[in-house]
């Protein structure tokens, strides 16, 4: 009896692992052409371009290839050199755009979320138009506000109006305030649609219980967004804002196509100084090594950035009775879908 | 599964790590000369005999010229039905020097034979070494141009700095000028071909009407790189010096001229005659609503602007075509000495055909030098790629009958290039984009600021900005 029940586990275990062997296959091969164009065209040109700042390396003339040690990189930290100087100037201007301007960016997603997530009258509609905008590339929305902010004549506004200003003029810190104003515009407007999906998704997962506790105990509207709705995003919120600011650091596109005749050719952000000698034809073909090493250092710059702002929205223990009861229903949530996950095998 | 990802990064490390390494030593830097040529020529007497051969064209003209570019090319291919077949591929002028030069040094299959850049290419593409001299193969095949017979001022850079001639010029584009006939012959009894008969006619018009009489497209890339270097040009300066640095600022003659040139921009501003940041749209719509005798922009919309004025006069095209005008900016610019040769320079760009160094069968290069024979020598030829835009080179082109008596050329082209000799494109920089860029950003910065005494100040930092970059690439 023992070794027929023995047999069955054995029969049963063996069926299970095949099971298993059949599930990994067809999951490496679901995987696999994700994996293959992952490695070809993001991790493999990560790591030529890691490679490329130890060396001076002009792809049109790779047998004139030399090892260059650190000296691409002390060309980019010595001010003397005009490029060099260019390209940590170029940092000035995003910088305080996004430091002054990303909060903009997540507030509207969420605000939008929020309301949205009521289920209003024609919500849907609604949440297709706010997703819309993300769609749209960049070039088109360049036409699209160049013709809204352009001069008098043929700025939309301008015309309106009856004014005559310079929305897109100005050089950096000095008088190009209002095409800052503008490139938020269409940040915001671009760039909303993402953070939204993922806001509304976050939001319909809080229990609804938590909402309902909160009530209990006198809270209005306010405090369920501040106590419930805010520490039950934390996370999400967190990484949002991560990639709103490094998407900031990297601005390229809005000043790139909303400019005037006097600033169409000044770096406001860093991506804009690499991606300009990126294009630089021959002449520029041989500091490749330098500019991968500027591309690294403002991705070093954006990682920090990243590391600091984990670090101060970081858990910690405030006593906040909904975040704390959110965190313990969150946990019972995961073990019970353990639990659940481990009796169906 | 930790094991696996580890092995994945390290074979995408070890590919990374070869890619730039594996060719090292292969070095095409060498002395001797990188073209070769294979083969025995196909000849009937002294006539060579093609036997379908195929040549592969990659040109950087795009836009609404390349349907007029690729009409040309089928007229040649129906010509030289079973001798010769050129297949034209077009690149965008941002990618174009890499693209052509990556695809020859790695001997690809879709590399060109023959190229059509823009002349200010023609030093990067020579440092790459990968076209080849085209005064060589043509004394090779005994197919021959006179290479001579060319406008002047392209044509003496063609050899880019060598003793070979590596480039056929082909045709040039810089800005020009449509007028309103109606309106001009209410203001002067001829078209303006100095600045003081211009500024005469600016005059007349703006204390009658109160209005501009310039209307140009400011935010254009075009107008931007061509504006500031044709105005110094006409004021008898140059762009860089031999060693290819700048000594705008340096040189006390050269700082004088740039401030004029400046200057001679600023005061179409200041008078009230022309205004700055116009997108292309309402630098147009001022002109074809009559409201301005001068529109300055590319040759190439030349049957645009004639379609839309008589669109929006509810005339005929054919009674519009006689209400626009060609002009030349030519002596616009130039402060004193109007009828200099200087006053009659215009900057713009130029494209010239280039023989790759991919070509070594000698059958193939006759078959390159019939091409371009046929392209640079026929006046039909020519006179449609005018109406396209473009004014040839070729004097032999230019001074056949055909060629001038054609509508487009009579009344525009001509009009526009008045002295083709004169038109200058960038010469045999490879810092091209620098200089065009600083002269750009000198004159936006200059006239936006206003104030003469601070011109000096911004010729200085726009002259060490281009020549701290030329070390830069130099040191590198």
């Amino acid at each position: 009896m023992k070794y027929f029940e023995n047999s069955v586990r054995d029969e049963n275990l063996i069926a299970r692992k095949r099971q298993r062997a059949k599930e990994q296959v067809s999951a490496y091969a679901l995987l696999t052409p994700f994996i293959i164009i992952f490695i070809l065209f993001s991790l493999v040109p990560f790591i030529m371009g890691f490679v490329y700042v130890f060396l001076r390396y002009d792809p049109y003339d790779v047998g004139a290839t030399q090892f260059y040690g650190l000296k691409n990189f002390e060309m980019l930290f010595n001010s003397d050199i005009t490029m060099s100087k260019s390209f940590w100037e170029s940092f000035g201007p995003v910088t305080v755009y996004a430091l002054c301007t990303f909060p903009i960016g997540t507030i509207v997603a969420f605000v939008l979320a929020y309301f949205v997530n009521m289920c209003p009258p024609g919500y849907k509609f609604f949440r297709a138009c706010i997703y819309l905008p993300s769609l749209v590339s960049i070039s088109i929305a360049g036409i699209v506000f160049c013709n809204i902010f352009g001069p008098s004549g043929s700025g939309l506004l301008n015309s309106w109006f009856g004014t005559d200003i310079d929305w897109l003029g100005g050089l950096p810190f000095k008088d190009d305030f209002l095409r800052w104003v503008v490139i938020l515009i269409v940040c915001v407007w671009m760039g909303v649609g993402g953070n939204f999906v993922i806001y509304s998704g976050v939001l319909r997962d809080i229990p609804k219980s938590l909402y309902e506790a909160c009530e209990m105990d006198g809270g209005g509207r306010l405090r369920k967004i501040l106590h419930v709705t805010l520490p039950g995003m934390k996370s999400t919120l967190s990484l949002t804002m991560f990639g709103t600011v490094v998407g900031m650091l990297g601005l390229y596109g809005q000043p790139y196509v909303l400019n005037t005749i006097e600033n169409k050719d000044v770096f406001v952000g860093p991506m804009m100084w690499i991606q300009n000698y990126l294009m630089g034809g021959l002449t520029y073909a041989k500091l490749t090594g330098y500019i991968c090493a500027a591309a690294l250092v403002l991705g070093i710059i954006s990682a920090a950035l990243g590391l600091i702002q984990r670090i101060a929205m970081a858990d910690r223990v405030h006593g906040d009775k909904y975040g704390v009861a959110y965190a313990r229903f969150a946990q019972l949530k995961s073990q019970s879908e353990k639990y659940k996950g481990g009796a169906s095998q | 599964m930790k094991k696996k990802l580890l092995g994945a990064l390290c074979v995408s490390m070890a590919i990374a790590m070869t890619v730039p390494l594996t060719a090292c030593g292969n070095k095409n830097t060498g002395s001797g000369p990188w073209w070769s040529t294979t083969g025995e020529l196909n000849k009937d007497g002294d006539n060579v005999v093609f036997d379908d051969v195929s040549i592969r064209l990659t040109t950087i003209v795009g836009g609404a010229d390349k349907t007029a570019f690729q009409l040309i090319i089928n007229q040649f291919n129906a010509e030289y039905r079973n001798k010769i077949n050129v297949n034209v591929t077009n690149v965008g002028e941002g990618d174009f020097e890499t693209t052509v030069t990556r695809q020859i040094t790695q001997g690809a299959n879709t590399a060109p034979d023959l190229i059509m850049t823009h002349q200010r290419s023609m030093k990067s593409f020579l440092n790459y070494k990968v076209i080849q001299p085209y005064d060589l193969a043509m004394e090779e095949t005994g197919v021959k141009i006179d290479l001579s017979a060319f406008a002047e001022g392209v044509n003496q850079y063609s050899n880019v700095g060598t003793e070979y001639q590596f480039g056929v010029p082909v045709d040039a584009a810089g800005m020009v000028v449509y007028y309103n006939a109606d309106l001009l012959a209410q203001y002067s009894d001829k078209v303006p071909e100095t600045r003081t008969e211009l500024m005469s006619v600016c005059n007349a018009y703006k204390t009658a009407t109160g209005k501009m009489p310039i209307s140009w497209e400011t935010a254009g890339d075009f107008f931007c790189k061509y504006l500031m270097p044709t105005a110094v040009l006409q004021n008898g300066g140059y762009l860089y010096k031999e060693d290819l640095y700048a000594d705008w600022y340096d040189n006390q003659t050269q700082r004088g001229i740039y401030k004029d040139a400046i200057l001679s921009v600023q005061e179409f501003l200041d008078k009230g005659y022309a205004e700055l940041g116009k997108e292309e749209m309402s630098g147009a719509s001022k002109f074809l609503n009559n409201d301005a005798v001068f529109y300055v922009s590319m040759p190439w919309y030349r049957t645009d602007i004639i379609k839309n004025y008589a669109k929006q006069n509810n005339i005929a095209d054919s009674e519009a075509e006689d209400k626009i005008g060609g002009a030349s900016v030519s002596g616009w610019f130039a402060m004193s000495n109007e009828t200099s040769d200087n006053a009659k320079k215009i900057y713009g760009d130029s494209h010239m055909f280039a023989m790759t160094k991919k070509v070594k069968d000698i059958n193939q290069k006759a078959a390159v030098c019939e091409f371009v024979k046929w392209f640079t020598q026929k006046a039909d030829v020519g006179a449609k790629w005018a109406e396209a835009g473009h004014v040839t080179l070729s004097n032999t082109i230019a001074n056949s009958d055909e060629y001038k008596n054609n509508k487009c050329v009579n009344t525009f082209i001509n009009n526009w290039y008045p002295h083709l000799d004169a038109f200058t494109p960038m010469g045999v920089t490879p810092y091209y984009m620098d200089v065009s860029k600083n002269l750009s950003a000198l004159l936006s910065e200059a006239i936006i600021n206003g104030n003469p005494e601070s011109f000096e100040g911004l010729i200085k930092a726009k002259q060490n900005a281009l020549n701290s970059q030329i070390d830069m690439l130099n040191m590198s």
